[in-house]
């Protein structure tokens, strides 16, 4: 597995995180996995920034965790999204939305001529 | 070896508080794991997954930072977790018979880390805030009272992106301040769109390290806008009754680009009738522009719409939704 990562840009991770949580509970590295395989092979999260944003993700209360069994039968920290989260996920993906737009606004403008 | 491992880790560190230690080891055998399963030797996955698992700096900032929250993890917790986990190297390491200066150097570097994050301090924070503030007129330079402001302030506090809504209104004499809202020699962002039923909606834009306006002197002259009747349909032509609609932005037949940020805009919902149509009247006519629009039950999803030179019926058909 390659050292170089894909940078995500400022601020994203928190959404995508919670957007993978989105689609039911998953441990830490299932959640990177998930991440690797649906951006196809773009984002690649380091371990030293996927585990704190789980933390902080959860003292804000946006996900909960749990310990349960993996699909290995191992024990797994499993983090799910609480309806709090679901509320932020749908600001900040808005809020994404709304800076992706404004971006590519400000990339494909062209100045009149006077 | 694993069982030994955290068996290790638990009776000789972790005792009770070893949560953070236990999902660091399961996502480090999940790594060594896939990449037996993709065909590397035992070896070569270790390797990977070791060359992989190398930055523990921010992940002991989080640790840290939990502890001091909860107050039920010490310091000590954090410490025997980076303990253990130097430990599991030197295990696999003496086992396989590695270069001890390595394996000292792994460990020293995680030492050092967790040194540096426990001399980091806390987040800097602005000493000082300054204000923002302005006047919004008509194009006669009429004053326009309970104007709403719609302000995002974007900031970088510890090198992380944030983004907050505020908003206000005008008094009397068209004029608006938000209180300590820009943090004085930090970095922010400043997003203002002023508001009126009845006027074009105007919005600025600017960094603090790229001023455009005097933030103490935000001053906008709105023109009347042309009343647009909004008629909200699904993909089979039947009306809307209870779609939200929010004004998103607009760009005038001269080029002049202006936003509403969706974060904190809500209040300027308007929702259709049972005809599927609502007034809107904050677009200028041949404004190329684009609204926010939710069906009732449904989610937000955002339209392109054309204003017609002299206003009137704009209809808005909005795309089956997935799986329909």
């Amino acid at each position: 597995m390659s050292k170089a990562k894909s940078a995500l840009p400022q601020g994203s991770l928190d959404l995508v995180i919670l957007r993978t949580l989105a689609h039911g509970p998953r441990h830490g590295y299932a959640i990177a996995k998930h991440l690797h395989e649906v951006s196809a092979a773009f984002i690649e999260v380091e371990e030293g920034s996927l585990y704190p944003a789980l933390h902080r993700l959860e003292r804000r209360g946006w996900i909960e965790s749990s310990w349960g069994a993996s699909e290995a039968n191992r024990k797994a920290k499993y983090y799910k999204l609480t309806p709090q989260g679901k509320k932020q996920l749908q600001v900040e993906t808005k809020a994404w939305l709304d800076a992706a737009r404004a971006i590519e606004l400000v990339l494909t403008h062209r100045p009149t001529s006077a | 070896m694993f069982a030994t491992v955290r068996s290790w880790l638990r009776d000789t560190f972790l005792a009770r508080e070893s949560e953070v230690a236990d999902e660091m080891l399961f996502h480090f055998r999940s790594l060594v794991e896939d990449g037996v399963n993709s065909g590397q030797s035992f070896a070569q996955a270790w390797d990977n997954a070791e060359a992989r698992f190398g930055s523990l700096r921010h992940y002991v900032a989080a640790c840290q930072a939990a502890a001091r929250r909860r107050q039920l993890l010490g310091m000590a917790a954090v410490a025997c977790a980076l303990v253990g986990f130097g430990v599991l190297i030197i295990n696999r390491s003496e086992r396989r018979a590695v270069a001890q200066g390595r394996t000292n150097e792994l460990v020293l570097r995680a030492a050092h880390t967790a040194a540096l994050a426990s001399a980091s301090k806390a987040s800097p924070r602005a000493k000082k805030w300054q204000d923002a503030a302005g006047k919004i007129v008509d194009a006669q330079q009429q004053p326009l009272a309970e104007a709403k402001l719609l302000v995002i302030r974007k900031t970088w506090p510890s090198g992380r992106y944030r983004q907050e809504p505020f908003s206000t209104a005008t008094d009397e004499q068209g004029r608006f301040r938000f209180v300590k809202l820009l943090p004085d020699g930090a970095r922010y962002g400043l997003q203002l769109a002023a508001f009126k039923d009845g006027y074009a909606f105007k919005s600025v834009y600017q960094l603090s390290d790229e001023p455009i306006v005097d933030v103490d002197k935000i001053d906008l002259a709105l023109a009347k806008s042309t009343p647009v009747r909004l008629v909200i349909q699904d993909a089979g032509g039947n009306p809307l009754a209870k779609a939200a609609v929010i004004p998103s932005s607009r760009k005038s037949t001269g080029g002049d680009e202006h936003l509403i940020y969706f974060t904190g805009a809500e209040e300027l919902a308007k929702q259709t009738d049972d005809k599927g149509q609502l007034e809107l009247n904050c677009f200028a006519g041949g404004d190329q522009a684009q609204i926010y629009v939710r069906p009732a039950g449904g989610d937000w999803q955002e339209e392109r719409i054309a204003v017609p030179a002299q206003g009137g019926d704009v209809v808005v058909k909005l795309p089956a939704a997935e799986g329909k």
